[in-house]
């Protein structure tokens, strides 16, 4: 659905030609994020540089009724920048600007776009860092970490987006600006940024964040240890925690994903392992090692079959890149696959793993488990052929019913990755008809007319819930 | 005085239809609102769960932070957000935001809020979140109730993500002149020194400075020699269970206020500022609260003061607000008046300046409690 001629011009005019595209070419590299199941071409993509130029272009959308959304990486797993039919995507990478650090108060002023990686490097030298660390950090954005709320390895000790992030500057969907929060670490009255933090870009678009940074370790010992089963693992997993012992990460990744790591980089892992732990303590450096050590001897009695510490800085760094990059190891084993991410208490985790494989099995897929362990929060990874329209169908259909494993535990639907398209349908299965109208009512405070961002995280009226496995049948998704 | 969320919901409907506001309180600590019929959580007041293995524990809004606390240290772990009442509900605690001296190193309410259940304006029982220790299912709709100040709905209930106890807690004293505990605070911020906690007591002439520590042997002494490195003069070491009373980090589980006041009842006057860390540490400001009467406390990491005044002349108290207005930069933090003279509260909105978003604050209250069934000074429109 391409932009009226006259919408297209108003718009071409406030960010120049350059800025906005709409080419065949562009439009189809725009259709989806990192979940790859949906997808839907936008009207054009507008990159505005400025919040005022933001604020303009989402005013003259806005009233021509036309839809818009906001966009970072596209790394998202959950659809969230998928336009809706007919929508345009302000894509927000120009807002690239570091500013403020304040090393005393621990602040600093960043852009959007400015991708996660790149924060941590530039307030490094004053020993200091951006905590939250998604996989993706090397190529997503904080404006999507605010939008998602994610995680990542390093989330377990020291929390995920929304506890670094203390002000937040929002264009709302009728152009108006809003400040949230600020440099202080509370603000009075309700927690706006707080709630702001993973809205899943429905209630505003961020041009400014305002995010808390954290010494960085002064040492940091990795650990792998190998077990025979992911569940074995899961129980270590527990046993620290038991022990009343808090790792800055706690990682598992199971046989497949080993296979597939190995297959990529070579590390050594030991090949016939059932699973393999990684956990990471880090502080000071007195002390470290007989902590370390309390660890390791926790793992050897929940029969760790060994344990290894990295050595170096390099050996340490090697683990954490297959850990990383564990997402696109897999990748060489099928031509694509479906990241879940539910989330469980950590206890139940041995009893919720043995059901995802049973489940894969039954469906005759293969599943690769890498995840967020000690914040039990599950990654299996369903792997498939996007040509096979009966796979499709069988990673949908299995996806759901280890979505509703992890609910039957006490879990819920997402733990970082977010509802988006993909889970919308399933909210009703957490969530009765007050809670999702509660939550309606406060999107309509910031998002009156659903103009930003439709069609995301409440179950749409009359769709039908299955929708996705329709489109797989007629062969859309390709 | 409801005994379960049902029921709160059901007298909260019976309201509605009346068309009678009601007045939300959990251990009433704070700012009273001025009238209507109080509806306190105080009954709603079981532990629902405490799973350590998990770090999760979840229990009703009427529980005091106090009585949580020492269930949760009977199987080894706690919530590291010390109340600042010592009678402060669950509920109250959200509502007010209130954070302790371990703001910097462990986070506020907001980074362990992770289930909330509460009763809105239209008399129904809703909920957000789980009792999982990350989730984005849905919007947070328990971040949005920490500091709603009980306009927005009647929490209910509430989980959380809880902690291990520290190990071995100790606290480290700092007895100095202003200016080296100043340079000295800067000096433990540039150089991260990894404390649990830190709190300065201002009482007449003496200020206090105490550091929190844990851990196993080896790390302790090589924070405390970090913290020796950054102050100039002589430290004490106490273990924190032989803190003497009344001194910095007394009473972190239990309320501050009792502990610091040595029991005595709290002063008229509580204005609470918020401000970046680096504005907390000027001489004006030091100066300002030392005139606290009869103690100011500081946590510079975090950013928070607390100033209190036994004065109850109105305007003796405005003086006071005055001169901390005039000790800290306008447009970088707030003051809020938690308690005061009801004057003086007639003449202020409860945050000074009212918060930036303010119009959508109160466009999430019309939203949320259409009916306006939810007494809530704090939206009323700002004095000018
Ligand atoms: C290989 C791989 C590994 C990953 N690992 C992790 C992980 O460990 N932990 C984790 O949590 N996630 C992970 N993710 C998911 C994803 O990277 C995160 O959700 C990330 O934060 C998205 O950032 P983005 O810039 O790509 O955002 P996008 O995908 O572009 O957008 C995400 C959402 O945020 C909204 N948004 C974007 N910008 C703004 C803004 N300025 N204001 C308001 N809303 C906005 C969008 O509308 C959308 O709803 C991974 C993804 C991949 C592909």
């Amino acid at each position: 659905m391409a932009l009226p001629a006259v919408l297209r011009a108003q718009l071409a005019a406030l960010v120049g030609e350059r800025w906005i595209k709409d080419d065949p070419v562009s439009l189809f590299t725009y259709r989806s994020d990192g979940l790859t199941l949906h997808e839907a071409e936008p009207a054009a993509i507008v990159f505005p540089g400025t919040t005022a130029e933001l604020s303009a272009a989402v005013k003259i959308l806005a009233g021509a009724g036309i839809p818009f959304l906001p966009r970072g990486a596209g790394t998202g797993l959950s659809g969230g920048a998928v336009p809706a039919p007919g929508a345009v995507l302000l894509e927000m990478a120009r807002f690239r600007e570091i500013s403020d650090v304040d090393a005393v108060s621990r602040t600093v002023m960043v852009g959007p776009g400015v991708v996660n990686d790149q924060l941590s490097r530039h307030v490094r030298s004053l020993g200091l860092h951006f905590v939250p660390d998604p996989s993706s950090q090397k190529a997503c954005t904080i404006g999507g970490n605010v939008g998602e709320n994610s995680g990542g390895p390093h989330t377990l000790k020291y929390g995920v987006t929304v506890n670094h992030i203390l002000g937040l500057e929002v264009v709302l969907p009728d152009g108006e600006v809003v400040e949230l929060g600020g440099r202080t670490w509370d603000t009075p009255g309700p927690d706006l940024t707080g709630l702001f933090v993973g809205s899943e870009g429905t209630f505003g678009i961020a041009t400014r964040i305002c995010c808390r940074l954290s010494p960085l370790p002064e040492k940091a010992i990795t650990l792998l240890a190998v077990f025979d089963s992911a569940e074995d693992a899961c129980r270590g997993v527990s046993g620290i925690i038991a022990r009343g012992i808090v790792p800055a990460a706690l990682e598992l990744m199971d046989r497949v994903v080993i296979g597939a790591v190995e297959q990529a980089y070579h590390l050594g892992f030991p090949p016939r392992a059932g699973a393999v732990l990684i956990a990471e303590i880090e502080g000071l450096t007195e002390g470290l090692d007989e902590e370390a050590a309390q660890v390791e001897d926790i793992l050897r009695a929940q029969r760790a079959r060994e344990t290894r510490r990295a050595r170096s800085d390099e050996e340490r760094l090697l683990i954490w890149k297959a850990r990383k990059q564990a997402f696109g190891a897999i990748g060489r084993l099928a031509p694509s696959y479906y990241t879940q991410d539910g989330v469980i208490p950590r206890s139940r985790l041995p009893e919720v793993l043995a059901k995802i494989y049973a489940i894969a099995r039954r469906y005759e897929l293969t599943v690769g488990n890498v995840f967020h362990a000690g914040d039990g929060n599950l990654h299996p990874l369903l792997l498939y052929d996007p040509r096979r329209a009966e796979q499709v169908q069988a990673v949908l259909a299995a996806g759901h019913e280890i979505l509703e494993a992890c609910l039957a535990v006490g879990g819920a639907l997402s733990g970082e990755h977010g509802i988006g398209l993909e889970k919308s349908s399933m909210m009703g299965s957490l969530f009765n008809g007050e809670d999702l109208e509660a939550m309606k009512r406060v999107r309509a405070v910031f998002n009156p007319t659903e103009i930003l961002n439709p069609g995301k995280i409440f179950p749409s009226p009359g769709k039908c819930a299955d929708a996705p496995f329709i489109r797989a049948k007629s062969g859309i998704v390709a | 005085m409801p005994e379960n969320a049902d029921q709160a919901a059901e007298l909260l409907r019976v309201r509605l239809a009346e068309g009678r506001p009601v007045v939300l309180r959990g251990a009433g600590t704070r700012a009273p609102e001025e009238s209507g019929e109080v509806l306190s959580s105080l009954k709603l007041n079981r532990l629902r769960f405490l799973d350590p293995e998990d770090m999760v524990a979840g229990a009703e809004a009427g529980m005091t932070m106090a009585a949580f606390q020492h269930v949760l240290r009977e199987k080894g772990m706690h919530l590291p957000v010390g109340p600042w009442y010592p009678e402060a509900t669950l509920g109250g605690a959200i509502a007010a935001n209130d954070a302790g001296p371990e703001r910097l190193f462990a986070g506020g309410l907001r980074d362990y809020l992770i289930g909330i259940e509460f009763v809105n304006g239209a008399g129904h029982k809703v909920k957000a979140g789980g009792k999982v220790v990350k989730n984005v299912t849905g919007y947070d709709l328990g971040r949005m109730l920490i500091g709603s100040r009980g306009g927005l709905g009647l929490i209910t209930a509430a989980n959380f993500k809880v902690l291990p106890l520290p190990v071995r807690p100790r606290a480290v004293l700092v007895r100095a002149d202003d200016a080296t505990l100043r340079t000295g605070l800067f000096k433990m911020l540039e150089t991260r020194v990894q404390g649990d906690w830190v709190q300065v007591l201002f009482r007449a002439g003496r200020r206090e400075l105490g550091i929190g520590l844990s851990g196993n042997a080896a790390r302790q002494e090589r924070v405390i020699k970090d913290i020796a490195a950054a102050f100039s003069s002589g430290i004490e070491i106490v273990e924190e269970e032989t803190l003497p009373a009344g001194s910095p980090g007394s009473g972190r589980h239990s309320g501050f206020l009792s502990a610091l006041l040595l029991g005595e009842a709290p002063p008229a006057l509580h204005i609470h500022g918020v401000f970046p860390t680096s504005l907390l540490l000027t001489p004006a400001l030091w100066e300002t609260l030392g005139m606290g009467d009869p103690l100011s406390v500081l946590q510079p990491c975090g950013g928070d003061l607390h100033f209190f005044s036994k004065d109850t002349g109105v305007e003796e108290q405005e003086r006071a607000l005055a001169r901390l207005r005039a000790a800290l930069p306008e447009r970088e933090g707030y003051l809020v008046l938690e308690r005061a003279a009801a004057e003086l509260r007639w003449r202020h909105h409860p945050a000074i300046p009212a918060p930036r978003a303010f119009a959508l604050m109160r466009a999430l209250k019309k939203s949320l409690d259409p009916r306006g069934i939810f007494r809530g000074s704090f939206y009323e429109a700002p004095a000018l």
